[in-house]
């Protein structure tokens, strides 16, 4: 009798558990969904997010929680998202520097083995900004200087092997040049550095120039692209330089590995959604984040890591990094 | 616009019932989230973001910038009554505050730190109204080779903070030099000392290690030698009564006026904060002082030091946000991202277009520094209240406390082992007579110092001397020299004439 009984009991169970991992998929979401960002308050990254929560929670239905996982320059962040359950209620935005981790091996999460693309949600731009009082008028006066004189042209940039560095030392290896590229810990830093007058250049996004250029203290010398900018309409790109280069930093969404695909779909859908809702179309445009095309689904973000991968691995071969 | 203008645009924005209720509340979570281990400045900023959706931009950043100010104050409280810095930035009042705190003076460490607090606020609110665009260009002229020197000079205060066992103290200084050297490598991206773990890629958590080596330590030493402290003589703020006697509120004068300006310089500069302005008046403090001895045994002066420049810091941080549109520090980032969210870009052109916003900030930080005091008492006496509690209940709860703290600063479990070994570690450093305060100094300003070194000499291609000839550079490091060696000499010749 006991034996029947718990035999009733665990076939219960089981069916409960079947009848629950059925549900998930046709009912999701039932409960608030987390999205795990790898830096701290008040980031690039997690401005973004926490810009789309409130439209995405009200396509959703359920709420939408940003948790901040920053440290160890993003990694911890992705080590965290990455032990989540597989069931769609984590979400990890992720940027170019989980690209470049994995290609460095510096953790032993891989963002391309270990999660799911969802979307990508913006593309941003790398621009090389110098400051108004400086000594150079623009690039090619800059990039003659620097051939004449091999290391004495200095850019400010932030982390050594981030995408910005690298960004950088690819339009300086396209151009033929030798410049020094001296690394800050902040974009603050790089924009006192250069109105300091501290370092000739600066490597920086559109958001951080876009007033400075506006007020008079700085010049916009080039973006990393193969269009001019709407809201940087006089200054060249590298390909009207003659220079094959358009990288960019871009923020994206992907789930941990194994989320049912039908999961995916359905967040797909939803934060396409979200992604086209008239307030997050406008602070993208506040932001200047509405500058290149940024979206892509699930598919697109897949290649888009493929390539940056490949990119990046014979980026850090060329440039002996 | 005449300042009587800009003023009343100030007041028109400020002066609204709904904008003060705002920032009155501010006032009161940001003395709360400061006292409150692991909650920074910034963090306590960040955390208020969402209520600056129901503000105008205008007005959410003067009620941020009151949370900011009122955060950096209400980290003093916890770091004077159980030796736990609130912020990174309250570090240095524990030196002196707890040690007040355990001769029974703990409501006299508290009134001390809330008006040098409040004047050091004051003075770096007026000097961003009144000079703000002259500050920001000084603070530009500080390049990689002066944030260097600035740097140093505060490492040059080891030598004197403590005479008797200076070479104990030079020591534990250079081993949290190399503590911070445990990262990313900032120049060359590759990691350093991580033992192949991400965990220590992004450096040595600074609360953790802070809580570890003040708070942790001090309950491990009264576990082990509880007799040394009276803590049953409970300091509580009615056996204290609240007085400072006019006589050494006037011998505070020079400190408090020289801590402001420090404080407002050094908030100014790029990557260098409220945290590194208070060890570097301390320091100065201790250089000009007639009684260095007394430093770091409760002295008044090293006490008003510490949380004048700090306060003062939070105006400077202010000064090159409004008037470039660079923040000089985490707090003011997050002010930017809050701005941001709101679709307002900051910039040079902010003022211009719209000058409000500095009358504004500084009606908001001058309210603020008026009504933190208030409120401040109001929380300290709670918090008092916790000394109560027989120390064999209390210690267990600050290790509790710590413990939490770290956790939250970063939500990191990995963070509260930190927490303890960096206590255990200040425990036998105190034990063996090394100081974990010049530990701290050496952790805290080891990166400035070294990235800002390296930088240099990129700059300059690899000439380490065309680093130094840089006229303020050299200044510097000339006063650093002169405050590295002097007490050296003079041990040296007082042991010759002893001879």
């Amino acid at each position: 009798m006991k034996k029947i009984a718990l035999a009733a009991l665990l076939i219960s169970t089981l069916s409960l558990v079947i009848a629950a991992a059925a549900a998930c998929a046709a009912d999701f979401p039932l409960r608030k969904i987390d999205v795990v960002v790898p830096f701290g308050p008040g980031s690039g990254t997690d401005t973004t997010m926490r810009a789309l929560a409130p439209s995405l929670q009200k396509v959703l239905g359920v709420p939408v929680v940003v948790l901040n996982q920053e440290g160890s320059g993003g990694l911890r962040g992705m080590e965290y998202a990455a032990k989540q359950p597989a069931d769609g209620y984590t979400l990890f935005l992720h940027t170019p520097t989980h690209i470049l981790s994995e290609v460095q091996n510096l953790s032993s999460v891989s963002l391309t083995n270990n999660f799911d693309p969802v979307v990508c949600l913006v593309q941003d731009s790398v621009l090389v900004v110098a400051s108004a009082k400086g000594r150079f008028k623009d690039w090619s006066e800059t990039a003659a200087y620097a051939n004449e004189h091999p290391g004495e042209v200095t850019v400010a940039g932030m982390s050594p092997k981030g995408i910005d560095a690298i960004s950088m030392r690819m339009i300086v290896k396209a151009a033929g040049v030798d410049i020094t590229f001296v690394p800050f810990g902040s974009g603050a830093e790089v924009n006192s550095a250069i109105l300091g007058g501290h370092v000739d250049l600066g490597n920086q996004g559109p958001a951080e120039t876009l007033e400075m250029v506006k007020g008079g203290e700085m010049k916009a010398f080039l973006v990393a692209n193969d269009k001019r900018l709407p809201a940087f309409p006089d200054t060249p790109t590298t390909y009207d330089m003659g220079l094959q280069v358009t990288t960019g930093p871009w923020r994206a969404l992907a789930a941990p590995k194994g989320t049912p695909p039908e999961i995916i779909a359905k967040l797909e859908d939803a934060i396409k959604k979200a992604y086209e809702s008239e307030e997050f179309q406008k602070w993208l445009k506040d932001v200047m984040l509405d500058q290149r095309p940024g979206w892509k689904d699930s598919k697109g973000l897949g290649e888009l890591w493929k390539n940056d991968l490949e990119f990046f691995k014979n980026a850090f071969k060329e440039l002996n990094l | 616009m005449s300042i009587y203008e800009l003023m009343m645009a100030g007041a028109a924005v400020v002066f609204t019932p709904k904008v003060l209720l705002f920032i009155c509340i501010g006032n009161i979570m940001g003395v709360i989230f400061g006292a409150l281990p692991g909650i920074s400045a910034s963090m306590a900023v960040a955390l208020m973001i969402p209520f600056t959706l129901t503000l105008d931009p205008v007005g959410s950043i003067a009620f941020l910038s009151a949370v900011y100010c009122s955060a950096v104050t209400g980290g003093g409280i916890p770091a004077i009554l159980f030796k736990i810095p609130g912020t990174p930035s309250s570090a240095v009042t524990t030196f002196d505050g707890y040690p007040l705190a355990c001769r029974g003076k703990a409501g006299k460490a508290l009134l001390l730190i809330l008006v040098s607090s409040a004047f050091g606020g004051l003075v770096s609110a007026l000097g961003m109204l009144l000079v703000s665009r002259q500050l920001s260009e000084i603070g530009l002229r500080f390049g990689p080779s002066e944030l260097f020197a600035v740097a140093f000079l505060g490492l040059s205060v080891l030598t004197s903070m403590d005479e008797d066992k200076m070479l104990k103290t030079v020591i534990s200084g250079l081993l949290g030099l190399f503590l911070a050297t445990m990262a990313m490598d900032p120049v060359e991206g590759v990691p350093r000392l991580t033992f192949g773990s991400t965990y220590l890629l992004g450096g040595i958590p600074m609360i953790p290690a802070m809580v570890g080596m003040f708070a942790v330590s001090e309950v491990l030493k009264q576990v082990a030698r509880p007799t040394e402290i009276k803590i049953d003589g409970t300091p509580s703020l009615k056996d204290s009564p609240m007085h400072v006697s006019f006589a050494e509120w006037w011998s505070l004068k020079w400190t408090m006026i020289r801590c402001s300006i420090l404080g407002t310089l050094v908030g100014i500069l790029p990557g260098a904060g409220a945290t590194i302005a208070s060890f570097l008046g301390y320091g100065m403090e201790i250089k000009l002082s007639k009684h260095p001895e007394e430093f770091g045994n409760g002295s008044l002066t090293g006490l008003c030091a510490s949380e004048t420049s700090n306060n003062a810091a939070t105006g400077g941080a202010m000064v090159p946000l409004l008037s470039l549109g660079i923040p000089g520090g985490n707090a003011a980032a997050v002010m930017v991202a809050a701005l941001m969210l709101q679709g307002v870009q900051v910039g040079p052109l902010l003022l211009k277009s719209q000058p409000s916003y500095l009358s504004s900030v500084f009606l908001s930080m001058a309210v603020t520094n008026v009504l933190m005091v208030v409120i401040a008492v109001v929380v300290a006496k709670m918090f008092v209240k916790l000394m109560k509690i027989p120390y064999y209940f209390l210690g267990p709860l600050i290790i509790l406390f710590a413990a939490v703290g770290s956790y939250a600063a970063q939500n990191n479990i990995t963070d509260i082992l930190v927490t303890m070994l960096a206590g255990m570690a200040g425990y036998f450093m105190i034990e063996f007579r090394y100081s974990p305060a010049a530990l701290t100094l050496g952790l805290v300003l080891g990166d400035i110092c070294e990235n800002n070194l390296r930088r240099a000499v990129m700059i300059t291609r690899g000439d380490v001397l065309a680093v130094f000839a840089r006229p303020i550079t050299a200044g510097l490091m000339t006063v650093c020299v002169i405050f590295l060696l002097l007490p050296v000499i003079k041990k040296f010749l007082r042991s010759r004439r002893g001879v």
